[in-house]
């Protein structure tokens, strides 16, 4: 087993470990305790992303290169959506902050996924595979796309002829349909370098993406599975703990990666 | 010149295949021993050493990073140095 297979089941480890606390624990806890056992959950996932794209960011020089600019738009978004959430917590009324914080972490989260997607593309390179099979696989992560915020997106469009217009939530939803869309490049990557040990960066990437979706649809898997508003909450939690433990999982190989590859080379001379 | 001496191609791919895996390492190697000046990859000789790992730069660069691409171009040439010509 690689060092990197072990960070991957790391991440999922402590996923499984964080959804069964919070199913099991949370509904025990007072109304208290359930608030600040929330924030602290949140608020260490946020971070960790945030310091896991902060020292992959820095490896590459943050905005030099084409990977730390990535990681470094990575850094931005989990760290704002610490701010954010914070604020949610702590100054509910601070509607200015709450959606400028919403709208750079949602813009810098699609600028990340993006360079990160267009990598082969940005190197000279193609997915591997026929023309056919990419148009299908991108067709789909759009219908998957639209069918998870097609609610979010309708009832945004009901607010705005209403004239409610609320940038912070339009721009999440906006932003959450082209990140989904983006985990079909992310995925042919993937599948493009398997065999190196920049594959994992990329199915890291992707699951996370996946993260997001089941955040995205958390509300509905859990009614789905009958659980109800708690259900759903345990749901929408999990997708977040995939989300930042598996962005921390590709931070942690890329940078792995990148001290591998100069070890080696200074051991061979 | 023992015949068991690996060909230049093949360790390049074998270098290359370890960061971004054997499907884009052949694809970039098909490439940029063209751009090098070599009539195909398996033709590669260590004239064409050069020229190749200038092409391949770039690519590395955007897929590693500078720092690990320099240090994996270097070990690439070391590599070829005790290769046997083609």
């Amino acid at each position: 087993m690689t060092s990197f297979s072990r960070i991957g089941i790391g991440a999922a480890c402590a996923v499984a470990l964080l959804v069964l606390l919070d199913a099991l624990l949370v509904p025990e806890l007072s109304t208290g305790a359930r608030f600040w056992y929330g924030t602290l959950n949140r608020v260490t996932l946020y971070a960790l992303g945030a310091i896991a794209a902060g020292l992959a960011a820095g490896k590459f020089g943050w905005w030099t290169e084409h990977v730390g600019r990535a990681w470094a738009l990575f850094c931005v978004e989990f760290l704002l959506l610490l701010v954010n959430y914070v604020l949610r917590r702590a100054a509910p009324d601070a509607q200015l902050a709450l959606n400028a914080s919403l709208v750079v972490a949602n813009l810098a989260q699609i600028a990340a996924y993006w360079l990160m997607a267009r990598t082969l593309t940005a190197a000279g390179l193609d997915y591997y595979g026929s023309r056919a099979k990419k148009v299908l696989i991108i067709a789909a992560a759009l219908a998957v796309a639209v069918l998870l915020c097609y609610s979010s997106l309708t009832t945004e469009w009901q607010s705005i002829q209403a004239g409610d217009v609320r940038p912070g939530r339009l721009v999440s939803v906006l932003s959450d349909i082209i990140t989904f869309v983006l985990i079909a490049p992310l995925l042919l990557t993937t599948f493009t370098l398997r065999g190196g040990r920049l594959f994992w960066i990329f199915g890291f990437l992707a699951i996370s993406v996946f993260g997001w979706m089941v955040n995205q649809a958390g509300t509905s898997i859990g009614l789905f599975l009958g659980g109800g508003e708690e259900a759903g909450r345990v749901v929408r939690f999990a997708g977040v703990a995939v989300a930042s433990l598996f962005n921390a999982a590709a931070a942690a190989t890329q940078w792995l990666a990148a001290d591998r590859a100069m070890k080696e080379s200074h051991a061979g001379e | 010149m023992p015949v068991n001496e690996p060909k230049i191609a093949d360790i390049v791919i074998g270098k290359l295949s370890v960061h971004i895996g054997p499907n884009v390492a052949k694809m970039a190697l098909r490439t940029f021993a063209k751009k090098a000046g070599a009539p195909s990859a398996d033709a590669l000789t260590a004239a064409d050493l050069p020229g190749l790992i200038q092409e391949m730069r770039p690519i590395l660069n955007v897929m590693i990073g500078r720092m690990p691409a320099e240090a994996v171009l270097t070990d690439i040439t070391r590599a070829c140095s005790f290769a046997a010509p083609t």
